[in-house]
């Protein structure tokens, strides 16, 4: 090439020389394509349609602003279960009762029909470990007299088995 | 045509929208219109979602904010509806939206809309075997002579990646036509 060849100024845009093969091939592929959909649509169908359009779109605007609103909508609902929810939260925290609940104020009778309906039940390894782990506990003497207990025992125990052992 | 600022601003307005959706109408139907029949291939169809775009762009005027230019935003919602139609139309005969579409192509041969021949039958055969974007593509491309950039910018796809797409589509088409002997 002639280095001193005069330029025209004239330029292609980027990478044309590098695509023209590609944009090529792929008109020359086009062109077996059909231009033609074959599609029709009914005559004055584009004139009716802007009409047909717009009365919807009146109908809708008018329906919309006819809504009734309602009172309480899902959204209201939600607020107000929301807050209840807070009142309750707070009324429990600051109300709390500070009486303790003393064994003794329960009636004996309460606590045996609790543990007849076997809503509480130890077995017998169970009240041994409670007794050895808790110092604290210490059996009741006083609870019956010695008569009650002669007389429970001459009632209830086997005296042939007793005196077999 | 009305410059587009002041369009989208008239549509936005209570006092003007009413006359600024007319001419919006009367702007895009037959683009939409088109853009949505190559889809669903039916009329009555077409009629329908039609219709639907246009009440969602009136409803949703004021949420549009300029970002693109208001004809892409009005052709990515004819898109979404359309696909939209087909999913619906798909779950309901409990059948793969592709056999909504086979479906559609057999039914074009009685479809007192369509008066193509064998030829325009295959075309629309073979771009039924393209996927969903390649479909589009082909179809905005071809058919609507969008540019890569307007594309670019309602498909949300790079112009690189489109070309390559379009590329595709045209390959595929144009095997299929040779090879089922209609050319």
């Amino acid at each position: 090439m002639n280095e001193n060849k005069k330029t025209t100024g004239l330029n292609t845009p980027q990478n044309y020389f590098e695509d023209f093969e590609e944009r090529l091939f792929l008109k020359i592929s086009e062109d077996i394509i059909p231009k033609e959909s074959g599609f029709k649509i009914p005559d004055n169908y584009f004139d009716q349609i802007e009409s047909t359009i717009l009365n919807k779109v009146n109908e809708e605007e008018i329906s919309h602003k006819s809504k009734v609103i309602t009172l309480f909508t899902k959204k209201t609902l939600l607020y107000a279960a929301s807050i209840a929810a807070c009142a309750t939260i707070v009324f429990s925290l600051f109300n709390v009762d500070n009486t303790i609940i003393d064994l003794n104020e329960i009636q004996l009778s309460v606590i045996e029909e609790f543990i007849e309906e076997e809503s509480i039940s130890f077995d017998t390894y169970q009240l041994t470990s409670m007794l050895l782990e808790d110092d604290d506990l210490t059996l009741e003497n006083d609870l019956f007299s010695e008569e009650i207990l002669e007389e429970y025992l001459f009632e209830s125990i086997d005296n042939t088995s007793l005196f077999l052992e | 045509m009305i410059e587009e600022k002041l369009l989208v601003s008239n549509l936005q307005s209570d006092k003007e929208k009413e006359n600024a959706f007319r001419i919006l109408v009367k702007e895009y139907k037959e683009r939409l219109y088109w853009h949505i029949r190559k889809m669903v291939l039916n009329h009555d169809d077409t009629d329908d979602i039609l219709q639907n775009t246009f009440i969602k762009i009136f409803r949703n005027i004021d949420k549009f904010k300029g970002d693109s230019k208001l004809y892409t935003w009005m052709y990515r919602i004819a898109t979404n509806e359309s696909i939209t139609f087909l999913n619906k139309k798909a779950k309901i005969n409990n059948v793969t939206i592709e056999e909504v579409q086979e479906n559609a192509i057999k039914n074009l041969e009685s479809d007192v809309y369509f008066e193509g021949d064998k030829i325009q039958i295959q075309l629309q055969i073979a771009i039924a075997t393209l996927p969903q974007k390649q479909k589009l593509i082909f179809n905005m491309k071809y058919f609507e002579d969008h540019t890569y950039e307007q594309l670019s910018e309602i498909l949300e796809i790079s112009v690189g990646g489109l070309k390559s797409s379009y590329h595709i589509a045209v390959k595929k088409i144009t095997t299929y036509l040779k090879s089922n002997e209609v050319l």
